[in-house]
């Protein structure tokens, strides 16, 4: 990395900007290909993130169909979505993708489970089941009470919030589970004590001991048992096979509500992956695009206390939507806020939402995006790449309405590893 | 004579141990806090102690051009204190023949002279120039008199060994005990080969002629060469050598060599004596202290450094602490130098002694400043817990009376504090109290209460004193328009702006500055506090 600290500049190949799914996956496909890559934003949205990676969940979007196959969906979503991000990319693509990431959170020590062809359908902290592709190992097991009728225990934690064993049960039961709940209360821990707190516990191989004898009486009549998604901040598999040989239950985590631990999970094996490959990392910068010099993007990047000047051969943009701060919603436009790039939006402002919130095909605002070519190179007004080496990744793409199509990771994933092998491939010539 | 010095500082140097063992119990007392509590020596500490005193790992952690002037006085003065000091005894411990004027001991001995000289000069020099620390502060860093008593010790042997080269009476009682040459045999020749090659100065020569070197140079081989290396090999003697050789007459009438060498040996022996009064004592005391590690297994559950006794004395005043303090610009703002570690651990041994010149008033306010970054026991050459020694010292001084703001902040009901509310509440003024980040709602009103900042922070997990407010309720406290109130949380003033909750907070809230701010507009409410709380302690005491 050249890096002049009296000029304040950097060089680098690739710039990534944003460092959510989409900018995390980006990075260690760049870092994995040698790439001098530097990377900015907040990776703090991982904290709201369930740890499940979706493919796609639900298409068509009605409320029944939940997909069993995520392919089943597909051919009709690229048919009648023409623009969504799946459309540019083959299904080989995609399961690549899903491959990669976990492959290379494998190495960081987060174990995730995947079968092709094949949703699992997790077990949620409101009770109902949702159906994702590439998901902790922690969780995969409560697939199994989707489809098995099974002997359940449900644990919950006196003081913790967001989370409630009795409502989870009520929901099993319904569907003929023989299902109990307990409820134990956690030493040292009183009042509203926060989630990292009880997680650091579980690291504590006494407070498992602690657990298992809470959940004792229990053993001889219930097979499985599940538990908050607080299991440990860095071991949970490891975690989790002790419980299960103390207790005699198969164990498995149910993801709730945010600060969500899964997430920290992830969030922690990134950063630390990123790290060990060399990625720079301008935490918390704010990035404001400069000029074009000799194929170079020219950037200024923004931190609380220094201006560094980014000059990369291409650029990732991966800032997100509107919570990310990659879209910004004015009095009327809705405007991209590092290249001002134009945004694929209703005509108007009335017609963002429509009149019916729970309107199940969505609202208008939820395609808004932009719009890209087919190696996602953000398009200006004539449907031209914008730059020759920008390219657009994740939430921020149009006609991606991942939160209902249930497909978030996988937009992120597949966009953010197409942008980069693309880069990659032709960055060969054209160095100046 | 000599030997009755050996003996005397020999004495003193034992009474030094014990008078150094006298203070570590005196010293023990003070650290026998909860928190320095838990001393236990362990085996697997033995082996990266004996790393650390034999190649200095933690110095080389520290920065590698330091290790290596270091580390070249440390082999160089080993070299010279057991072979060269020490030679009676160890010379047939080490080698089959050796005789300090040969090859290559000759050179050696120069060499790490050198090294040694170097070192010193270089640590003087860091230590008057200040480097990388602003030069225009009035630090002061101690240590010096130990440096400059070796820097005597070598210069002083260079000196000696330079004397003995051109010393014609050494050079005579040499010739009459080791050979039979006399004046017929080529005394003079011998002579004018020493003279022409080895610098020996000789008041009256004859003329040099071809005949006469050969002779000269043969008789060299003769007799003394198997003692006797060209002095060329002690190079920096041989030109010290050079340079007093036009004095030599004088020099050689008065013996300057014995006299040198009485220097040089009372020296090494004021060294030795001083040994445990100076901070010479480090190459005992972190071998020591590398042995009596704490586990802290409650905090962290890492093996952390130590605070014992031999640690605390093991310091070296380097001042490596006080360049990575990330509280360094508080120090170039108030001027006040217990803020910087190198400074405070003086105050502590000053405290233990009972020196009357400290303020603890000042060392408190010094000593609250500190983040507790970890930098200063980071970087600890000699592998001191500072970061320990610190907390410990804050609630030492705050058990003796000398609050600390936020031990102010504890003791106070927030309610209480609300009631002080500041004059410009009072909507007298018309302008705004200050503009900074707690007034615009800009800066806090997006926090949607997610909790993620008190999930992160450190403060809130360790809650030490049971903490009122997190973070996000701070937030909240400033939405609901309570910023007096939020001044006076323990939130805010125990913060370790260590800005976790800034990093990660997903609605880009500066949380970590607005806290900051709001502890430094709560400050001057909180002195008047403390000046009451005095008031009201010395009430009860008359």
């Amino acid at each position: 990395m050249m890096m002049n600290s009296h000029n304040n500049h950097m060089d680098c190949d690739l710039l990534v900007i944003g460092s959510g799914f989409a900018g995390m996956a980006a990075a260690a496909r760049a870092s994995g290909l040698g790439l001098k890559t530097v990377q900015t934003g907040s990776s703090s949205g991982f904290y709201l993130a369930s740890g499940l990676l979706d493919f796609l969940g639900v298409y068509p979007v009605d409320p029944v169909t939940r997909l069993k196959n995520p392919e089943d969906g597909m051919a009709l979503l690229k048919k009648e979505i023409t623009n969504h991000p799946y459309a540019k990319v083959s299904e080989n693509k995609i399961v690549e993708a899903f491959h990669f990431v976990y492959q290379f959170l494998y190495d960081g020590g987060l174990d995730y489970a995947f079968k092709l062809n094949q949703n699992f359908q997790v077990l949620t902290a409101a009770g109902t089941f949702k159906p994702s592709f590439l998901v902790p190992r922690s969780m995969a097991k409560s697939n199994e009470l989707f489809t098995d009728q099974k002997q359940v225990l449900l644990v919950d934690f006196e003081g913790l919030k967001g989370y409630s064993a009795l409502q989870i049960a009520g929901n099993l039961k319904k569907m003929g589970h023989q299902v109990d709940t307990v409820t134990i209360k956690v030493p040292e821990l009183t009042g509203d004590f926060n989630v990292t707190r009880l997680a650091a516990k579980f690291e504590d191989p006494s407070f498992l001991d602690y657990v298992a004898e809470q959940v004792q009486m229990f053993a001889p009549t219930k097979t499985m048992m599940g538990l908050p998604a607080v299991c440990g901040i860095h071991n949970t598999s490891s975690i989790l096979k002790q419980l299960e040989s103390i207790t005699g239950m198969d164990c498995f985590e149910i993801p709730g509500l945010p600060p969500s631990i899964p997430g920290l999970r992830l969030k922690n094996t990134f950063e630390k992956q990123l790290s060990k490959r060399n990625i720079t990392v301008l935490n918390n910068a704010t990035v404001k695009h400069n000029t074009i010099q000799k194929n170079r993007l020219i950037l200024d990047a923004v931190c609380q206390n220094f201006k560094i000047r980014v000059k990369a051969r291409g650029v990732i943009l991966a800032t997100g939507r509107f919570p990310g701060g990659g879209l910004r919603a004015e009095r009327g436009l809705i405007q991209e806020t590092v290249f001002n790039i134009p945004v694929d939006q209703p005509d108007k402002r009335n017609l963002w939402y429509d009149a019916n919130l729970f309107q199940a095909k969505g609202h208008g605002i939820n395609q808004a995006g932009i719009l890209t070519d087919n190696i996602f190179r953000p398009l200006n007004r004539n449907n031209i790449p914008l730059f020759e080496n920008l390219y657009a990744a994740g939430s921020i793409l149009s006609h991606n309405d991942w939160a209902r199509l249930k497909s978030g990771a996988g937009v992120s994933i597949v966009s953010a590893l197409t942008a980069v092998d693309h880069f990659n491939s032709g960055s060969g010539g054209d160095d100046v | 004579m000599f030997e009755a010095l050996l003996y005397v500082s020999i004495f003193i140097c034992l009474i030094g141990l014990v008078f150094q063992i006298w203070r570590f119990k005196r010293t023990s007392s003070f650290l026998k806090h909860p928190k320095a509590s838990r001393l236990r020596s362990e085996l697997m500490t033995i082996i990266p102690g004996f790393l650390n005193t034999l190649v200095q790992v933690r110095l080389f952690k520290a920065g590698k051009i330091r290790w290596l002037i270091h580390f070249g006085l440390f082999v160089g003065f080993l070299y010279l204190l057991l072979v060269h000091g020490l030679h009676d005894l160890t010379s047939d411990l080490f080698f089959d023949y050796y005789e300090p004027t040969i090859d290559p001991y000759q050179f050696l001995r120069n060499l790490n002279g050198v090294f040694v000289g170097l070192g010193c000069i270089a640590f003087l020099l860091r230590r008057r120039l200040k480097i990388r620390i602003n030069k225009d502060t009035p630090l002061k860093y101690k240590g010096y008199f130990s440096i400059i008593l070796i820097l005597l010790v070598i210069s002083s042997g260079f000196l000696l060994e330079a004397s003995k080269i051109i010393s014609e009476p050494v050079f005579m009682d040499m010739v009459e005990e080791y050979s039979d040459v006399d004046e017929e045999s080529g005394l003079a020749d011998l002579k004018l080969y020493w003279n022409h090659n080895f610098k020996v100065y000789f008041p009256q020569l004859p003329e040099v002629t071809s005949s006469s070197l050969e002779n000269g140079s043969f008789l060299n081989e003769e007799y003394c060469l198997s003692c006797h290396s060209d002095t060329k090999s002690a190079f920096l003697s041989f030109q010290a050598a050079k340079l007093i050789y036009y004095a030599g007459d004088f020099l050689n009438r008065h013996r300057a060599d014995s006299f040198l060498y009485a220097i040089h040996y009372i020296l090494c022996l004021c060294l030795l004596a001083c040994l445990p009064f100076s901070r010479l004592f480090h190459i005992i005391l972190i071998p020591v202290a590398g042995l009596v590690k704490k586990q802290d297994s409650v905090l962290h559950g890492q093996k952390k450094a130590v605070v014992s006794a031999a640690g605390l004395y093991a310091c070296t005043n380097c001042g490596y602490c006080s360049e990575v303090c990330s509280v360094y610009p508080h120090f170039q703002t108030t001027g006040n130098l217990f803020v910087l570690p190198h400074s405070k651990i003086e105050s502590v041994k000053g405290l233990i002694g009972g020196d009357a010149g400290i303020n603890p008033w000042l060392l408190q306010k010094g000593n609250e400043i500190c983040t507790g970054c970890y930098n200063c026991t980071d970087i600890c050459p000699s592998g001191i817990d500072l970061q320990t020694l610190w907390s410990v010292l804050g609630d030492t001084l705050c058990e003796e009376g000398y609050l600390s703001n936020s031990n102010v902040v504890n003791t106070i009901p927030l309610l209480e504090w609300a009631a002080k509310a500041p004059v410009s509440l009072k909507r007298k003024e018309k302008k705004p109290v200050s503009s900074g980040l707690a007034d615009q709602s800009d800066a806090f009103e997006a926090c949607v209460q997610c909790t993620i900042c008190t999930n992160v922070c450190p403060v809130v997990e360790y809650d030490s004193v049971k903490n009122d407010y997190t973070p996000q309720q701070v937030m909240n406290l400033l939405r609901l328009g309570q910023r007096h109130v939020a001044e006076g949380t323990r939130m805010v003033h125990t913060c370790l702006t260590c800005y976790s909750c800034q990093e990660v907070c997903p609605q880009k809230i500066p949380v970590t500055d607005i806290l900051l701010e709001l502890r430094n507009s709560g400050y001057k409410k909180v002195e008047t506090m403390k000046k009451d709380y005095l008031k009201g302690m010395r009430q009860i005491e008359t």
